[in-house]
């Protein structure tokens, strides 16, 4: 039995979460000395079985980082990448010349799991400095799996409260390396409830 | 052909030339099939039990109990058979985030065990456990689940 599409966000909740994708992927062109270009940013609700299949549909092998937000808003950050891309953008981080990194060691996963966390940083900055909610980042687990597993982990204490989510999803490419990486940042409903009464923005 | 992609909680039924496809992590997805009618059925639960108290919350195929249940309600209703002459298959399960002390992999297969047990259906196959995802394409015309465990090749079950 599916609910029907009743989460409701408004401006303040979309101008918020673009902010804060857009301030992090100005981090994570500054860190990985690159343009990273945003290619889509869309904010939805929707009911988690449609969610999880459309991620089901496009399903890839990929390193992630994963990131708790806790505060007075909490909400989940996810930043993935293609595990072959994952090792240009070690050797980025690193500032080698691409192709250095061949296999999948600690520096790719140290590499990926301080690029999450210093996103998720990002984020949690513009939260306090636009709107004083206090917002920080837990320790980010990095993952090694099947896209769409990894999105289901990410999000099972949501889903197994609520039957439908608020998801704020951002694609960008590092034009001048072929780099596809995705994001994600789910607000908890509660959360979305908060940033939907502030105003003034 | 057609392609059915589950998602979480999420019930599929199909027939013939299809194949359901999902892809799992501490989920498990229960596979049930009918060799009479080359049709099938799968479910892709998160959760072992429905709690009484989250009872006015209902999506029923968010756990093993009763999700199984109404997979079996729902596919009968279509296909005219007995529960002794359908077959299962079971998937899933892993432990894929190493922090969490509750292995709820694990609680969800067992309970797909009990039911399919209790409902007199036999299970043919399984690949359950391990600390990675699956991905599963179940064949409807032959009732093949072709199975591959991140990292590993894709195996028939």
């Amino acid at each position: 039995m599916n609910e029907s599409k009743n989460i409701k966000f408004n401006k303040t909740v979309q101008l918020i979460t673009k902010m804060s994708l857009d301030m992090a992927s100005v981090v994570f062109s500054k860190l990985t000395k690159t343009d990273a270009k945003i290619i889509i940013d869309k904010i939805y609700s929707d009911d988690i079985s449609n969610i999880s299949e459309n991620m089901n549909k496009n399903s890839k092998e990929v390193m992630a980082s994963l990131v708790n937000l806790v505060g007075d808003t909490p909400m989940k950050f996810l930043f993935m990448v293609p595990l072959n891309d994952s090792l240009k953008l070690t050797d980025l981080i690193l500032e080698k010349k691409i192709g250095t990194h061949n296999e999948f060691n600690m520096y790719v996963e140290s590499s990926v799991q301080e690029i999450g966390n210093i996103m998720a940083s990002a984020i949690c900055n513009v939260f306090v400095t636009t709107c004083k909610i206090k917002l920080v980042p837990a320790p980010p687990i990095v993952m090694k799996d099947f896209s769409s597993t990894i999105f289901q982990e990410y999000t099972f204490d949501l889903a197994m409260e609520q039957n439908e989510m608020l998801v704020v999803e951002s694609h960008f490419d590092l034009t001048n390396c072929g780099i596809n990486c995705s994001l994600f940042l789910l607000p908890y409903l509660e959360s979305n409830k908060i940033l939907s009464s502030i105003e003034g923005l | 052909m057609t392609d059915l992609i589950v998602g979480i909680a999420d019930i599929k039924i199909g027939q013939g030339e299809q194949i359901i496809k999902t892809s799992l992590g501490s989920c498990v997805a229960v596979c049930i099939y009918s060799k009479e009618y080359h049709a099938g059925a799968m479910i892709h639960y998160m959760l072992p039990s429905l709690e009484q108290e989250s009872s006015n919350n209902l999506k029923l195929a968010k756990y093993g109990n009763p999700g199984i249940l109404e997979m079996l309600k729902q596919f009968k209703s279509k296909f005219k058979i007995e529960n002794s002459e359908l077959v299962a298959k079971i998937f899933g399960g892993a432990k894929v985030l190493k922090n969490i002390t509750t292995n709820i992999g694990f609680c969800n297969e067992k309970i797909a065990r009990e039911i399919l047990h209790e409902q007199h259906i036999k299970i043919i196959a399984s690949k359950t456990g391990g600390e990675k995802g699956y991905k599963i394409d179940f064949n409807l015309s032959n009732g093949i689940v072709l199975c591959q465990v991140f990292g590993e090749n894709a195996a028939e079950y």
